[in-house]
């Protein structure tokens, strides 16, 4: 076990004892990932903001819960996916997330503001395997186990993600 | 020349969200949790009663484990002393 991870351990175990600066800790730690993540499923910062802020607080509210040997950081993750996913299915037919393309600074190249849009373009299913891989650097079993899907399956969704995501610039490109 | 895979690796790395939260989130969060932290002191009522019928439902499980489910008034009468009740 690496010292990170075990430092992570001992600061979760103070965090169930009510120690709420070793989770102040936690969450420094692990906060950027958890609001990358959800801006992967909803496409907004604002909206990825407000599901991080409602993930921690969860995970605060339920630490007692936490089965000892998972990583906090894992755990805030699936909290933080699955809050995401449920405001994009109760929002669907009033609000349109993953249209709203907000990643941030505005003054990007149009390049970058172009593949982000085709990235939210891309069904989630095909979207979250390919972020996770690329930008958090996750490996196939690791997205395999936060999305609960074979590992052929992640690989084969990667492959179908860069293909879409290709085919759309190029006729994008095309058309210009 | 670029292959195509070189080239769309290149613009997925690219198009990396660089920050997603604003300045003021680590301070409201602790906020936020502060108010979550008070629950004992603003709902003592709820807090106590929850309490309450956790130590209780601890002893009986215990009691009905060891087959001692005679025992139960004796420790019911026992924890009441003990809240002062």
């Amino acid at each position: 076990m690496s010292n990170e991870e075990n430092s992570d351990r001992e600061k979760t175990k103070r965090a169930r004892q009510g120690d709420q600066e070793a989770f102040v800790e936690l969450v420094s730690e692990h906060v950027e990932k958890v609001a990358r993540i959800t801006l992967y499923i909803v496409g907004s910062c604002a909206i990825a903001e407000e599901i991080t802020q409602e993930a921690f607080l969860k995970a605060y509210e339920k630490i007692q819960t936490l089965r000892r040997g998972v990583p906090f950081g894992n755990w805030v993750v699936r909290i933080a996916k699955n809050l995401a996913i449920d405001r994009i299915r109760r929002s669907k037919r009033k609000l349109p997330l993953v249209k709203e393309v907000d990643w941030g600074n505005p003054n990007d190249q149009d390049i970058v503001q172009d593949v982000r849009k085709v990235l939210m373009e891309l069904p989630q299913k095909f979207r979250l395997p390919l972020l996770l891989t690329y930008y958090e650097g996750m490996s196939t079993a690791e997205v395999s186990r936060l999305l609960r899907i074979p590992v052929g399956t992640v690989k084969s969704r990667i492959f179908h993600a860069k293909a879409k995501m290709r085919k759309t610039l190029e006729s994008e490109a095309g058309d210009d | 020349m670029i292959d195509k895979e070189t080239k769309t690796n290149e613009l997925i790395e690219l198009a990396k969200p660089q920050h997603v939260l604003s300045d003021g989130f680590l301070p409201r969060l602790k906020r936020a949790m502060a108010d979550v932290g008070d629950f004992s002191r603003t709902h003592p009522v709820q807090s106590a009663a929850g309490w309450s019928f956790a130590l209780i439902s601890t002893a009986f499980m215990a009691l009905v484990i060891v087959g001692r489910t005679d025992l139960l008034p004796d420790v019911i009468n026992f924890l009441l002393r003990v809240v002062g009740a």
